[in-house]
């Protein structure tokens, strides 16, 4: 089993809803974002990149890969990050991170993971998102987990709930009869870095 | 990720370099073991807390309003809002079901830092927007408002206290359409200050259709369109919701063809892009449908059998000759809703080619779509003619140059309509200016002339998308016994109506105004001459749950509940489903239900024994009052709604709706052009036909026929606030997460526009005009035309620098629509050298 995702770059809108759900379904922290969706375009967000009429704008919403071939489980000296051998995710330990960032260096994808160099900051008073949501800490690096305990329940990470623009697409890339498995196989795609070798498991259809 | 510039950027940027400048500073270990990720035992958390969903909708208005959401209580708090699934959708593909960022933002909206907890006075003898208050209670506060109002209903009667809302909330009692709020502006006879945001559109439709949207919308949209026709709208960030259908339409063969002055996201995904000069949609209009006419392009079958085109205007007055010329009684049926054309059994009359006479429309054999002839001694002319008239000077060389696009653009965009069936998606783009009235109309006449109405796929709707309309509540407790409708001014006359004492020739005054489920004084144009009038008045109440630029405004502020908080149905919405809204927490504070707060008023009033209904027996009665069934057609009822949360209202292969119009046609001809305001004078003549003219201001450029505005040489720059994803107007602006991706205003400039003025990306500049000014910081969009800057709606005072944007917008506006005319807006743009 190898879980993954596939995005539609021309059904993609840019709406940020998917991050938004992951960041509240997870209780993220303030200024932490484990699923972005990035501008290529003009330098600020949502402008348009070239020069009129020759403008153009694309989307990619990016969180963490989920590699077959990860470079942060290579390089993390105390084994808190993993692969999950059951669904092939990219897991972390936060008790056994020692906070020393060696896998967010190896990381070709900037800006999946982050480290909480203070303690965590939650926007409300209370946390938010799902009751087994993770409890952020101090001094570990955080990224997207494919919302696990979600997963344990049998249901979809919070980004696959509901996309507007029905661009996001989750399964089983291992399996024949998957969405996934279908789509990657039918349609044109790309994965991000390829030439890192890392086998990533977010394919994005052009 | 080469090549690629990571703009969510703020983001991801300042979280990169925070973790490489601080390499080799690893904080000591210990103590990291703390609140582990145990996942066997946070899944026994979830079961023993039982977390509580609860159903309920959005009130926001994106134009789209009426996503069902799940609300996630734990503790009694809110913890999440997702996707409430449609009850009848299917569980893998989910239907229509739908959610945005916006939608799920509210957990942030309910417990927001800009929540106001208590009913709250300004301090006596401090300025309006002083900001200094004091806490007060309810009964105060309540006090207070009615004993001002009963002094000014004895010295200048109720409709010196004004009613003012917009679309803050759109639900059936609570908001906008709030039940209470209008039971207690009818016992009062209390006056309305109309909002002018959107009329073009809403009058148009109303006017010519009695509805907003006409023709397919989702998977009939889907699977039937072979084109769609988006004009000005950016439909992919704006109604993102409805956006996949026009995607599985292109995916199934159709073409989607894009108008718009600038490249914006949508014309990125789009099949077409035709690039107009701003505001010149009439003018193509007219090109379009004279190429039509001209090549036999027309189809005739539906002209005459679905439109007044063969009827016949007699030259001398204009009016369609009818029975009632020929002495035939006849009886009024009514008249239409909002612009008030009599309906009546007095037949139009058309010639038959056959009998060679006038005959009633429904008994011709042959009737004929042009000609003129004489009839009783008169001169008729077909009504398809006369639009035929109107826009024979448009050639297709005429209309390019005008509107900077090529012969060929025309020619291809007419053949689009031609090769139906064709969806017209119509968007504020062009609604927004003191022309907008002619736009939609023109497309109301291509569609009628190509007969892309009342078919699978096609339609001319509300950026594509029709809207609810087969059910709704009832709404007649809203209107009591001895129910007085006070007078209605545009929000637009507000400024003169408090200067002259005067409207339309009559005293009028505004003493006392309250604000709900609004933000006027964030969202309406030409905001300080607003503010002037409304300093001009003697109490300004403000409902709202959170602080607002109209909140900082008033003299007494009450707080009034989340939809989270209360009870309530959804009423009009853009969603082929109703909903309930169920009350998921208590109130935290001394928050009160909008009706709830009519309540205290009107027995403040006195007109507490018309008052005595809770809140959950005026919604029992007005779902189960309702008239029409679901869409299956079965009743709809409290208990049912109660049960199944929502029940569907349209089926998907939704195309064909009533359409109320007289004697049946869709009105090619407007036989009684009628202002939107009572009483404002129109050019009839003109205005029974389409017809093209520059914007009272957004002309800068001399344009063959049509030299430039004189404003034009002081401010070449057109400023549009063109709408974004991350609030609705000023709804949503501050949750906390969607700042962190888009911390504060800006206004975008085309590179060149830029370069001119030696401005580069985020520099400060000072945007204005004689109205006013903003101070911002500057973005590059390569996608903005040159001579057209954006600064994207929906932010307040308090997020500028200085100044705010909708003290440049202007309050000049077309008297038969009374439009808010948002991006008729010219003003200069220079680098700011002063401030931060």
């Amino acid at each position: 089993m190898r879980m993954g995702m596939v995005i539609d770059l021309h059904r993609c809108v840019g709406c940020h809803t998917c991050s938004v759900a992951c960041k509240v379904a997870n209780n993220v922290p303030k200024e932490t974002w484990w699923n972005r969706v990035l501008t290529d375009g003009g330098e600020a967000i949502d402008t348009l990149g070239g020069e009129y009429p020759n403008a153009s704008i694309k989307f990619f919403p990016v969180s963490c890969q989920h590699c077959e071939n990860p470079a942060c489980v290579k390089v993390c000296p105390v084994g808190a990050t993993y692969k999950d051998p059951a669904t092939g995710i990219v897991r972390q330990d936060y008790d056994k991170c020692i906070g020393c960032r060696m896998c967010m260096a190896a990381c070709p994808y900037t800006g999946v993971r982050s480290f909480n160099w203070e303690e965590p900051q939650n926007y409300l008073d209370h946390n938010l998102g799902d009751a087994d949501a993770p409890e952020h800490q101090k001094h570990v690096v955080e990224k997207c987990t494919f919302c696990y305990q979600r997963q344990a329940r049998g249901e979809e990470p919070a980004c696959m709930e509901l996309c507007m623009a029905r661009a996001r697409f989750w399964g089983d890339l291992d399996d024949p009869e998957s969405d996934v498995f279908k789509l990657v196989h039918s349609r044109e795609s790309i994965t991000l870095l390829p030439e890192k070798g890392t086998k990533p498991s977010v394919y994005y259809l052009v | 990720m080469s090549g690629m510039k990571s703009s969510q950027g703020a983001i991801t940027r300042r979280s990169f370099l925070k973790t490489t400048a601080a390499v080799g500073t690893v904080a000591a270990c210990s103590g990291l073991a703390v609140g582990s990720v145990a996942l066997a035992a946070a899944d026994e958390a979830a079961e023993q807390n039982g977390e509580q969903t609860f159903a309920s909708f959005c009130r926001g208005n994106c134009g789209s309003s009426g996503c069902n959401l799940n609300v996630h209580v734990r503790e009694g708090k809110v913890v999440r809002v997702n996707s409430l699934p449609f009850s009848d959708a299917d569980p893998k593909t989910k239907g229509r079901s739908r959610i945005c960022l916006r939608g799920m933002s509210n957990v942030y909206r309910l417990y927001s830092p800009q929540r106001i907890d208590y009913p709250m006075r300004r301090v006596e003898g401090t300025p309006r927007g002083g900001g200094e208050w004091e806490r007060i209670s309810w009964e105060e506060a309540i006090k207070q408002i009615t004993d001002t109002w009963k002094g000014i209903i004895e010295a200048d009667g109720p409709s010196a206290i004004a009613g003012w809302t917009i679309y803050g909330n759109s639900a059936t009692l609570q908001g906008i359409f709030g039940l209470g709020y209008a039971r207690l502006a009818t016992l009062l006879g209390m006056s309305t200050i109309s909002n002018g945001a959107d009329m073009g559109q809403i009058y148009s439709g109303a006017a010519l259709a009695a509805s907003l949207g006409v023709g397919a919308s989702g998977p009939n949209l889907a699977a039937h369109a072979r084109n769609i026709v988006l004009w000005g709208a950016n439909s992919a960030v704006t109604w993102p919701h409805e956006w996949r259908y026009m995607l599985d339409a292109q995916a199934n063969g159709a073409k989607i063809t894009l108008i718009d002055p600038n490249v914006s996201i949508t014309a990125a995904k789009v099949d077409n892009h035709v690039r107009i000069r701003p505001c010149t949609d009439s003018a193509l209009l007219m090109g379009m449908c004279n190429y039509i006419i001209q090549n036999d392009l027309v189809d005739t079958e539906f002209v005459l059998a679905r439109t007044n085109g063969p009827c016949l205007v007699k030259q001398d007055d204009g009016l369609i000759l009818r029975g009632s010329d020929f002495g035939k009684e006849f009886e009024v049926l009514g008249a239409m809703p909002y612009s008030w054309q009599p309906i009546t059994t007095d037949s139009p009359y058309v010639w038959d080619t056959e009998k060679k006479e006038a005959v009633p429309a429904d008994e011709a054999a042959a009737p004929a779509l042009t000609g003129s002839y004489t009839v009783n001694g008169k001169k008729c002319t077909t009504a398809f003619d006369m639009l035929k008239e109107r826009v024979a000077d448009w050639s297709l060389e005429r209309t390019a140059e005008v509107c900077d696009i090529t012969p060929e653009e025309i020619v291809m965009l007419a053949d689009c309509y031609v090769n139906g069936p064709t969806m017209s998606a119509l968007a504020n783009g062009p609604g927004h200016y003191s022309t907008s009235w002619d736009y939609f109309f023109g497309t109301y006449e291509l569609t009628m002339l190509t007969g892309n109405l009342f078919r699978p796929g096609a339609g001319w709707a509300n950026t594509g998308q029709t809207m609810t309309g087969i059910w709704s509540p009832d709404t007649s407790y809203g209107v009591p016994e001895n129910a007085i409708t006070g007078p209605e001014y545009s929000v637009l006359d507000l400024p003169e109506i408090q200067q002259t004492g005067t409207y339309l020739g009559k005293p009028a005054t505004v003493k006392s105004a309250i604000i709900h489920s609004a933000n006027p004084l964030g969202n309406s144009p030409d905001r300080k001459r607003l503010l002037e009038a409304v300093d001009a008045m003697d109490l300004l109440v403000v409902v709202d749950m959170n602080e607002t630029d109209s909140t900082r405004y008033a003299d007494i502020v009450l707080p009034c509940t989340h939809w989270f908080e209360c009870d309530d149905i959804a009423g009009f919405n853009c969603n082929p489903y109703t909903f309930i809204g169920e009350k998921a927490v208590e109130p935290m504070f001394e928050h009160k239900s909008d009706y709830q707060i009519t309540r205290l008023l009107a027995e403040g009033m006195g007109f507490g024994d018309k008052f005595k209904k809770e809140d959950l027996e005026v919604l029992e009665e007005s779902v189960n009052k309702g008239v029409q069934p679901d869409a299956n057609g079965n009743p709809i009822t409290w208990e049912r709604l109660k049960k199944e949360k929502n029940i569907r209202t349209i089926p998907d292969d939704y195309y064909d709706p009533s359409v109320i119009v007289p004697d049946g046609r869709l009105m090619m001809y407007w036989e009684h052009p009628a202002a939107r305001l009572t009483g404002k004078e129109i050019d009839v003549v003109q205005e029974r036909l389409p017809h093209f003219e520059p914007p009272n201001e957004a002309w800068p450029e001399d344009v063959p026929g049509y030299p430039k505005n004189s404003l034009a040489d002081k401010y070449p720059i057109i400023l549009m606030n063109i709408h974004a994803r991350l609030s609705t107007h000023t709804t949503y602006n501050h949750i906390a997460w969607l700042t962190e991706l888009r911390p504060e205003p800006f206004v975008n400039l085309n590179t060149e526009d830029a370069k001119e003025r030696g401005i580069a990306q985020g520099d400060l500049v000072k945007v204005f005009n004689d109205r006013g000014y903003v101070i911002v910081k500057a973005q590059i969009d390569g996608g903005l035309r040159k001579g057209i800057a954006n600064l994207p709606h929906g932010w307040e005072a308090d997020q500028f620098i200085e100044g705010h944007y909708q003290d440049l917008t202007p309050r000049a506006s077309n008297p038969v629509d009374d439009n808010e005319c948002y991006f008729d807006c010219l003003c200069q743009v220079e680098k700011y050298e002063g401030g931060k």
